[in-house]
């Protein structure tokens, strides 16, 4: 609402001047022409202009002046006025750009180190770029420990999150130096994951090979026994395989660790090496080790399925029963626990070594692989005199007379099928013994 | 109360033509879109950076209209002159004044919850396309072991939208909630709290000072409102350095004195900002009711100073 006497001009315009006077056309282009000219030629400045000053710098390096060089993002959290989880997707936005950018060979890890402190003070529960920050400066900058001083940061502000400490793990146990430190902070790691609200369930499955590993064996076997009587009240099958197999493992590790210190000991007092192993278990008095007693926790697992118990409410109760000192020499057959893989792992000296598929028929002593060595060996013979039948020559290589990945393609047990073709005398009865025999089985 | 509304009713007229709003509004729609572009530059939860990227754009677009819209509030009425015809009417000034601010509120808030409506439908949008989603929705089984599409992938999109508006519309009205929307219209109102403190400090800028002048102080309110809480934490500090308040030197009793002074006087801003909830449910929604009641009594408390200063203000 404005009032009538606003919209009145007390004064009335004066005539206008010769030089107020609309100019005319020709004129008028001109002027437009000229502008257009001067803008062009600004513009032609402007660009060469730069074009120039970007000869001048030496090298782009997108992260280095635009990253935080101050590993502190205290104050940007009042800097950001309220807005410091939107800051920090974008600076985490940024890091990746960073970490993936172009200037690949020239990565300043120590600016993204900062960095993903700065994002992860503006949101400590970012969990993401703990993760990342891990495999940025671990994986990809060989940087474990710097990696592993972001994860403390997560794991301090988030104590319910498993994943974090359950990474600091894995990169000391499988990425980094394999040092006692490294193991027992490992152990540490773990047994934090395991603390956590969101713990998974297959977590503890680690624990028992780190706590090997650090030469915790009594614990690792404890805890290996617990997750395999849970497996078995559980009914789960996979899992009792797992478990029964670390199990395994961790029981062959502990011999061969006690087999190698009294080996140490040896020398010290005799000053010489053991000639074998047997020598140790002959002495006077002979060596006595620690180990668990797979035969005994089959009676007992037996009996209990027998009366339909459950078997975790009584773990202590077995452990210490089936936990002896015995001075039995281990068996040692090179038994392998896999026939598939024969040349990627040691010889084993376990007692009971061979899981045969059942749960409980595992190979108990030499006579049984003796036993499924004579059963095997008739087999491989008969498909050989089958070949020589069919083709009237013998393979090249013994594999030629399997299907392609045979599981008897390796001899089991650690011994290997040897193949002479060029041992064959012209005797169709006795020429298969003397080219296709075992390594281990006496039938030669 | 009917003058107070009439006043309110026509500000919001008023305010809904006013250029400025709409190119506000249609910028922060853009941006509510664009955030849906964001997803594809991180390698973490896209949920979370559309999330917060939208909440974020809501609020800040939210302060700015409030700011903008505000500040010229009171003063176009005596720059324009027509004042003069209201006061000179049976009105009281506080009626003027208070049907002003909710004209201006209620002109915010419509702003607030359509930026809202359109977050929520892109929300669902980004959902609804995601790779998971059109793998389930566009590909079927063709009972021989293959896969065969649903519908031409044009009519999917078409479908799609529709369904986002549909869904997006739910959510706003409160009928459906999806896991990566609880919490959103919360975060909302908050956000309308928020605002109804700083519309009232306009409006109380606006009331005495110039356009530009009244930007800068609102501006200055908002920054100080939202790091009220690090006054608190300078005094905190400087009594646990000092190892307790008695140990405190007189400069620095004066300092704590201030600082645990103007932490209670200026807007704990801070309070509203609930965003962190919607990312991290764990995290709280505690103290809501008292929040409530705080926006209400604080704004209260501006409106009134505001009423005592616009009383005393000479037109001439």
């Amino acid at each position: 609402m404005i009032p009538a006497a606003e919209n009145q001009n007390p004064d009335p315009t004066p005539e206008k001047r010769p030089a107020d006077r609309p100019k005319s056309r020709a004129w008028r282009n001109t002027g437009v022409w000229v502008a257009a000219a001067a803008m062009i030629l600004c513009a032609v400045y402007v660009v060469g202009f730069q074009r120039r000053y970007v000869k001048t710098l030496k090298t782009l390096r997108p992260y280095q002046g635009v990253l935080y060089s101050a590993k502190d993002g205290e104050r940007l959290i009042p800097l950001s006025v309220g807005y410091r989880l939107p800051l920090s997707d974008f600076l985490f936005m940024r890091s990746i750009q960073a970490f993936g950018g172009m200037f690949r060979g020239v990565r300043n890890y120590q600016s993204l180190f900062n960095l993903f402190f700065v994002i992860t003070d503006l949101d400590p529960k970012y969990i993401d770029v703990y993760k990342f920050g891990n495999l940025v400066m671990g994986d990809e900058g060989g940087q474990q420990e710097q990696g592993i001083e972001l994860l403390d940061k997560g794991m301090i502000l988030n104590r319910d999150k498993y994943r974090l400490p359950y990474e600091a793990m894995y990169c000391l146990m499988y990425q980094m130096a394999e040092t006692d430190r490294n193991r027992q902070r490992a152990l540490f790691y773990i047994k934090m994951a395991m603390k956590s609200k969101d713990a998974p369930d297959w977590l503890p499955r680690q624990l028992p090979d780190i706590l090997a590993k650090k030469g915790k064996y009594h614990q690792a076997i404890r805890y290996g026994l617990q997750g395999y009587l849970e497996a078995l009240d559980q009914r789960q099958p996979v899992l009792i395989g797992v478990y029964y197999r670390r199990l395994l493992s961790t029981i062959h590790n502990w011999q061969l660790d006690s087999l190698l210190k009294e080996a140490i000991a040896f020398k010290k007092a005799h000053g010489r090496d053991i000639a074998s192993v047997r020598e140790l278990f002959e002495a006077n008095p002979p060596f006595e080790y620690e180990t668990l007693d797979m035969l005994r926790v089959r009676q007992i697992v037996m009996n209990y399925e027998a009366n339909g118990k459950k078997l975790t409410p009584d773990l202590e109760k077995i452990f210490q029963l089936c936990t002896n000192v015995t001075h039995e020499q281990p068996y040692d057959a090179r038994i392998l626990d896999d026939p598939l893989r024969l040349n990627d792992r040691p010889p084993y000296m376990v007692m009971f070594g061979y899981n045969s598929g059942d749960r409980f028929n595992f190979i108990q002593s030499e006579e049984d692989v003796m036993g499924y060595l004579e059963r095997y060996l008739p087999q491989m013979r008969a498909k050989l005199q089958e070949y020589w039948k069919r083709e009237k020559k013998l393979p090249v290589r013994f594999e030629d007379v399997l299907p392609p990945g045979s599981v008897v393609m390796r001899e089991p047990f650690g011994g290997k099928w040897i193949y002479e073709p060029g041992l064959m005398t012209g005797k169709m009865d006795t020429w298969n013994r003397a080219i296709f025999r075992s390594s281990m089985h006496p039938d030669k | 109360m009917s003058k107070v509304f009439a006043i309110a009713i026509n500000t919001f007229r008023e305010a809904v033509r006013n250029r400025i709003l709409y190119i506000i509004l249609i910028f922060a729609i853009l941006m509510l879109v664009f955030s849906g572009v964001l997803k594809n530059f991180t390698i973490s939860d896209d949920q979370r950076m559309i999330q917060n990227f939208g909440m974020a754009a809501i609020n800040l677009f939210g302060v700015l209209i409030a700011i903008f819209i505000g500040i010229t509030l009171i003063y176009n009425e005596l720059e324009k002159k027509t004042i003069y015809t209201i006061v000179s009417k049976p009105i009281d000034r506080s009626h003027f004044l208070l049907g002003k601010y909710f004209g201006l509120l209620l002109t915010i808030y419509v702003n607030v919850l359509i930026m809202t409506l359109f977050f929520l439908i892109a929300l669902h949008w980004q959902e609804m396309t995601s790779f998971d989603a059109m793998q389930n929705y566009l590909w079927v089984g063709d009972g021989k072991g293959g896969l065969s599409l649903r519908m031409p992938v044009s009519v999917f999109y078409i479908w799609t939208a529709i369904r986002a508006v549909a869904f997006g519309v739910a959510t706003f009205l409160g009928l459906y909630t999806p896991a990566f929307a609880a919490g959103i219209m919360a975060t909302t109102w908050m956000t309308c709290l928020e605002l109804a403190i700083i519309t009232a400090f306009a409006c109380m800028y606006s009331s005495f000072s110039t356009p530009t002048l009244s930007a800068f102080f609102t501006v200055f309110t908002v920054v100080c409102g939202r790091l009220s809480v690090e006054l608190y934490y300078f005094a905190v500090m400087l009594a646990q350095k000092a190892g307790g308040y008695e140990k405190l030197l007189p400069g620095q009793k004066t300092w704590y004195n201030v600082s645990i002074g103007a932490f209670h006087v200026i807007p704990n801003l801070g309070l509203f900002n609930r965003r962190e909830a919607v990312i991290y449910p764990e995290t709280g929604w505690d103290m809501i009711p008292y929040t409530i009641a705080y926006a209400v009594a604080y704004s209260a408390a501006v409106l009134c100073l505001s009423i005592l200063i616009f009383r005393r203000r000479n037109f001439k």
